[in-house]
């Protein structure tokens, strides 16, 4: 009795698995064939799109940097032009002390006339306070008579 | 690379459709699991020999069917559609309702008796294929597929 529902066992299995064979294995669809043709041609441009996040970046980096080049450029002309403007008051410093000098060494000669003029003398003090003089650059307003 | 690739394609494609339809049934997933497979077959393919591209691939399809399983939610509608029968051209098959019922039979199974009555018994690969291919040792195929026979004798009765 064993050894016969073993065999009907086995045979059932065996009807078992050639119904199984005979399964029909479904083709793959067209519409799945193309898809799987087309995997080397997209594929190959696929590595751009995991580049995504790296274009934005770089998209919105080079207006950003363009600006801040600009933006150096037009403060360094600003400097450039500050630079000149103090190199150019400095030079009207430097010329106008030269200048002050000048008046300085004029009126020393001017005061040691008059005092050689008054030693000799050649001339007196005159007060007259009808006529004036300038205050400034001299200290002294004086008017001589010669 | 391109040639071997698409030689690889035409080999396998209908095993691996074949297999990704029986595990999910709706043809939409199945499209997408055995496009996605060959895509990393692809971005595998220097790394991959003749030999290897049969059991890696049937492997992967399957892996991908039960990652799209174990997500699919229970209430998510399954678009079922026959298998094989209506489209299929391979003629001279007895349709009708043994047909049915067994395809009915192997897709009521568990995983992994599906798997393997699948790849065994209705792809025909070897069991060392097999083996490579569910990821179980070769008693565990054997082992398994005995009680996946036994799970289908139940419910079947006499074909």
């Amino acid at each position: 009795m064993t050894e016969a529902s073993d065999e009907d066992e086995e045979q059932w299995e065996r009807d078992l698995r050639n119904a199984l064979a005979k399964l029909p294995l479904e083709p793959a669809p067209r519409r799945l064939r193309h898809k799987l043709a087309a995997i080397p041609r997209r594929q190959r441009w696929h590595w751009l799109a995991g580049w995504r996040p790296a274009w934005a970046v770089i998209l919105m980096a080079i207006p950003l940097t363009l600006l801040v080049v600009m933006q150096q450029q037009r403060l360094d002309q600003q400097e450039q032009a500050l630079a000149q403007q103090a190199q150019q008051i400095d030079d009207a410093r430097r010329e106008l002390a030269l200048a002050l000098s000048y008046l300085d060494k004029a009126n020393e000669i001017t005061e040691r006339k008059i005092a050689e003029a008054l030693e000799n003398g050649l001339a007196r003090p005159v007060q007259d306070n009808t006529r004036y003089g300038l205050e400034k650059p001299l200290e002294i307003t004086r008017e001589y008579q010669l | 690379m391109d040639k071997l690739f698409r030689q690889w394609t035409q080999d396998h494609r209908d095993q691996a459709w074949s297999l990704a339809r029986y595990l999910l049934r709706d043809p939409t997933d199945a499209e997408d699991v055995v496009q996605e497979a060959f895509i990393r077959l692809w971005e595998q393919r220097e790394a991959m020999s003749q030999s290897r591209v049969k059991p890696w691939l049937l492997r992967v399809t399957r892996n991908l069917c039960l990652d799209r399983l174990r997500r699919r939610r229970p209430e998510d509608p399954v678009q079922e559609s026959h298998l094989a029968g209506d489209n299929c051209p391979a003629a001279g098959l007895q349709r009708g309702e043994t047909l049915a019922r067994l395809q009915g039979a192997v897709q009521a199974l568990d995983e992994p008796f599906r798997s393997l009555v699948l790849l065994r018994d209705v792809q025909q690969h070897s069991y060392d294929e097999v083996a490579a291919m569910t990821e179980l040792t070769l008693p565990q195929v054997k082992t398994y597929l005995h009680r996946a026979r036994r799970k289908l004798r139940e419910q079947l009765g006499d074909l």
